[in-house]
């Protein structure tokens, strides 16, 4: 399916959802972008893992973006069966506490991805059944990830 | 391809908290069969497993941190550290995503001696995870013939070609670092033919030995809707029965004008996990075959400015690396340092299958399956 | 050629003269060359595990592509020596949580029955240190003390991974030593003696001239035993593939994982005492002990026929180490207990039906 064709059925089940534009001299792949809001995403993955025509089965990575002013988390998707890509955002205006639903019932493998974004970026996904720091250690003070995270100084600096 | 995975229900995939009771096994961090320092408590009840959950980070040095405070071309040795068995491929992976941005062809010989090294590379990571199961599973013999004997070839190779063993960077954003020195090509065609015997005696060896088929047969089995779903990717997934590689399916460089077959497994078990890998050795010797004849002198890096800016806007590259789709997602505010790096790194996604694939089989088949799935550590914590 | 064994009696017996020539009364000078000759076993013994450490070195590297050790002395040959002397060195960590007593007790039950096991092996003519007419039975007895020294290693290391491995060792010997002596029994039946001295003599000779009369090559009963007794000795000695009890790759070292310094060096001459043991046991047993093939008669002395089929049997042994992988634990004691253990029984019927033919 071209994206056209894949904006179309989605569009088609949930009418708020959005294309984010290409802009012009920006460089930007292929592939589809999607705006989510944070409550409509597990509905949302629900459809496009299921829905026969979409078949989103293989959720490639999953990202956070600190844009100083908000997060951005940042789903690509692939479908095994039809070859095609889809990449979703979703914007986390509250930047005190960042928080978008879990997909690990979704797609499996969005287990220590999301596991990973809580523990680097500080985003907490709701309803992930296992959510502790997985690369730093327990008592890590911050997340390293986010822009206005302040190193401890080492004899280096 | 006439392949889907079926809509199964979630809840089959979807793990579990561990159990309370049972006796506790805390395997690694310093163990012999972790590979690295992966640590995996397991739970046990009698010899079966009722529980494993590998913890990871002990080898953790913050690469995307990092990288937003280097240059786009200094990233390259970065990347170099992540999965240290197959340097060559993160540099690519690096690169395409860049050159993505910055839309720039590549010259031919240079996408020629990407995929050489390439594929050398991915015969060089292959004989290491053959060597190292073959200690796991108590065959030592096979670890110093292939990483001792094959691989140390490759990497002379890599030292002539480059000047480093381990740490490459030497796919360049555009290119490549440098031609090769001369006779190079010969000598890769001279190894590619021994190879092809290496790769017999290794099935003679351990491949088809009983004692090794009887360890890895039926042990471990992953069906591929289990290993979509938990997103694994290469070898390990091939295995699964389920015909997916990056270089078919989002053709990148010149791969599709080379013939190559993808090997894939029936079952999903050990065995096939470690036979589609000696498989791909024979394939990527191939298609180096093949990029040696067709192989033209010419210009290998790219006319890019001294400096150069990349655009604002967002680049996503990945590639086959030897253990799996590795990518890299990269997000340029149009300063000469990325805003956000994001790899997407195959060992780190399917190692966390292990939650699921160690369940109800028994203690002695842990490192069996642990090793069968292929992970490097450097790659995993990143 | 030169048969070690008449000379020894003879210096012996000089020794003793000269004792008793001096004024030591008949007995002391019997009990002080028994006690000479106790040594010198003792000491050859003691020798043994480091030629074989030194072999498999070599024969490992030269299966693996590269050399071994080459630096101290010519090819290394000094190297496992200077590995002894570092073993002794070493300081001999006791692990905190370990039973001291047990961790200390360990090593010493696992090594003092090698050195008793060598007794009644007759290493040639004239050679065997105690011919006692029990000697295959005393050999099966002494030798399973060890497997006690291993589960105590085992269980006295206050370690998981040391324990998993202790009683993995214990149930894998006790399964294994029994097809073991049952492989053992058809030779017994044939030749109707225990004794290891007598069993090798009894294979001297010559059929048509041409084939020894070595068991190994009595029709299917000889080489159905050997296999058996080949493939238990090896799980026997906890070789690869049947090392389960110190599977590096699962169990980290398993049993011997808390042991260092001179403690994990009597484990080690342990291993490989047994190694040679078996070897000789199956020389004895099977291959005519110091009986000379192809070569005339009287070219070689007996001792260095034995010596030759012994380290041809425990470069068997290293063979394999180096080409298997290692089997499960589960899968070993099915082997055992499905396929060895109905197979030697057969074979003892099969022998009994033989002897039976044989009387009429």
């Amino acid at each position: 399916m071209t994206n056209d064709e894949i904006l179309a059925v989605i569009t088609g089940k949930f009418p708020e959802i959005q294309a984010i534009p290409k802009v012009q001299g920006q460089a930007r792949g292929d592939e589809l972008y999607l705006s989510v809001p944070a409550q409509k995403l597990p509905e949302l993955c629900r459809f496009l893992r299921f829905d026969p025509p979409l078949a989103f089965d293989f959720l490639s990575f999953v990202t956070s973006v600190d844009w100083k002013d908000r997060y951005e988390v940042v789903y690509y998707l692939v479908s095994t069966l039809h070859k095609h890509k889809l990449v979703l955002k979703v914007n986390l205006a509250d930047r005190a506490t960042p928080e978008v639903p879990t997909v690990t019932d979704v797609w499996a493998g969005a287990d220590w991805q999301e596991r990973e974004i809580f523990d680097l970026m500080g985003i907490t996904f709701r309803g992930h059944y296992n959510l502790r720091r997985i690369l730093l250690p327990d008592d890590w003070e911050g997340h390293p990830l986010r822009k206005d995270y302040v190193p401890t100084p080492d004899r280096y600096d | 391809m006439s392949q889907t995975t079926t809509p199964a229900s979630a809840a089959d995939v979807f793990p579990q908290a561990p159990p309370e009771k049972g006796m506790f096994i805390s395997l690694g961090p310093q163990h012999p069969s972790t590979h690295g320092v992966l640590r995996v408590a397991i739970t046990v009840d009698g010899e079966t497993v009722t529980s494993a959950q590998p913890d990871i980070g002990y080898l953790h040095r913050a690469t995307e941190k990092l990288a937003e405070k280097r240059t786009y071309p200094q990233i390259i040795v970065l990347t170099d550290r992540l999965d240290y068995l197959a340097a060559m491929t993160n540099n690519w992976s690096y690169c395409l995503a860049v050159e993505k941005m910055l839309a720039v062809p590549i010259p031919e010989r240079a996408e020629y001696l990407r995929i050489i090294v390439g594929e050398l590379q991915r015969i060089a990571s292959h004989c290491v995870f053959l060597g190292t199961y073959g200690i796991d599973i108590g065959a030592y013999t096979p670890f110093l013939v292939a990483f001792g004997r094959e691989r140390e070839r490759i990497l002379d190779l890599f030292e002539e070609l480059c000047g480093a063993r381990l740490t490459y960077n030497y796919i360049r954003i555009g290119g490549v670092m440098a031609d090769t020195p001369a006779g190079w090509e010969k000598k890769v065609r001279e190894f590619v033919k021994e190879m092809w015997g290496h790769i017999q005696e290794y099935d003679t060896l351990l491949t088809y030995n009983p004692i090794f088929m009887d360890r890895t047969q039926n042990i471990g089995l992953m069906t591929p809707e289990m290993a979509v779903a938990w997103g694994i990717t290469g070898p390990n997934l091939r295995a699964t029965g389920f015909r997916a590689d990056v270089r078919k399916d989002d053709p990148y460089s010149l791969y599709p004008q080379l013939k190559f077959d993808i090997p894939v497994g029936k079952q999903g078990d050990c065995w096939e996990r470690y036979q589609v890998r000696v498989s791909e050795m024979r394939e990527s010797l191939k298609m180096i075959e093949q990029c040696l004849d067709r192989i033209q002198p010419g210009e290998w890096m790219a006319k890019l400015p001294k400096v150069y800016r990349v655009p604002a806007g967002e680049g996503y590259g990945h590639l086959e690396a030897p253990r799996g789709d590795l990518g890299f997602y990269i997000i340029s505010d149009g300063s000469p340092s990325p805003y956000r790096m994001h790899i997407r790194a195959p060992s780190f996604i399917n190692l966390q299958v292990l939650q699921q694939l160690l369940k109800g089989w028994k203690v002695a088949d842990v490192v069996a399956i642990l090793g069968s799935v292929d992970i490097v550590l450097g790659e995993v914590d990143r | 050629m030169f048969e070690l064994g008449p000379a020894l009696h003879h210096a012996f017996e000089l020794l003793r003269g000269f004792a008793v020539s001096h004024g030591m009364s008949r007995d002391a000078a019997l009990l002080l060359s028994k006690i000479i000759q106790a040594n010198i076993l003792v000491l050859g013994v003691a020798v043994i595990p480091m030629v074989l450490v030194y072999a498999e070195r070599k024969v490992s590297a030269f299966m693996q592509a590269r050399l071994g050790p080459m630096h101290v002395g010519p090819w290394g040959i000094l190297q496992t020596f200077a590995d002894g002397v570092k073993l002794m060195l070493k300081e001999d960590v006791v692990p905190a949580g370990a039973d001291k007593w047990v961790h200390f007790l360990a090593p010493v039950v696992a090594v003092a029955p090698v050195f008793v096991c060598f007794a009644p092996v007759p290493f040639g003519q004239g050679l065997t240190p105690v011919d006692l007419d029990t000697g295959v039975l005393f050999i099966f007895a002494v030798s399973g003390v060890s497997t006690i020294g291993i589960l105590l290693g085992g269980w006295g290391s206050g370690n998981k991974f040391s324990m998993l491995g202790g009683l993995r060792a214990a149930a894998q010997l006790l399964s294994y030593e029994i097809p073991r002596v049952l492989s053992v029994i058809p030779v017994l039946m044939w030749y109707g003696s225990m004794s290891l001295g007598t069993i090798a003599l009894a294979q001297h000779g010559r059929w048509l001239g041409i084939l020894p009369k070595w068991f190994i090559f009595y029709p299917v009963i000889g080489q159905i035993a050997f296999l058996i007794f080949l493939i238990s000795s090896v799980a026997e000695t906890n070789r690869t593939p049947f090392d389960i009890p110190e599977a590096e790759s699962e169990l980290v070292a398993g049993f011997h994982t808390e042991f260092s310094g001179l403690k994990f060096a009597l484990f080690f001459l342990a291993e490989y005492a047994y190694v040679f043991l078996a070897s000789a046991m199956g020389t004895a047993l099977f291959l005519g002990g110091g009986d000379g093939f192809l070569l005339p008669n009287g070219i070689l002395p007996s001792w260095i026929w034995f010596l030759l089929k012994t380290f041809a049997l425990v470069f068997l042994f290293l063979w394999f180490r180096w080409t298997y992988p290692r089997l499960r634990i589960d899968r070993l004691m099915q082997f055992c207990w499905k396929f060895l253990m109905p197979w030697s029984f057969v074979n003892i019927a099969l022998t009994g039906l033989l002897v039976l033919v044989r009387q009429r």
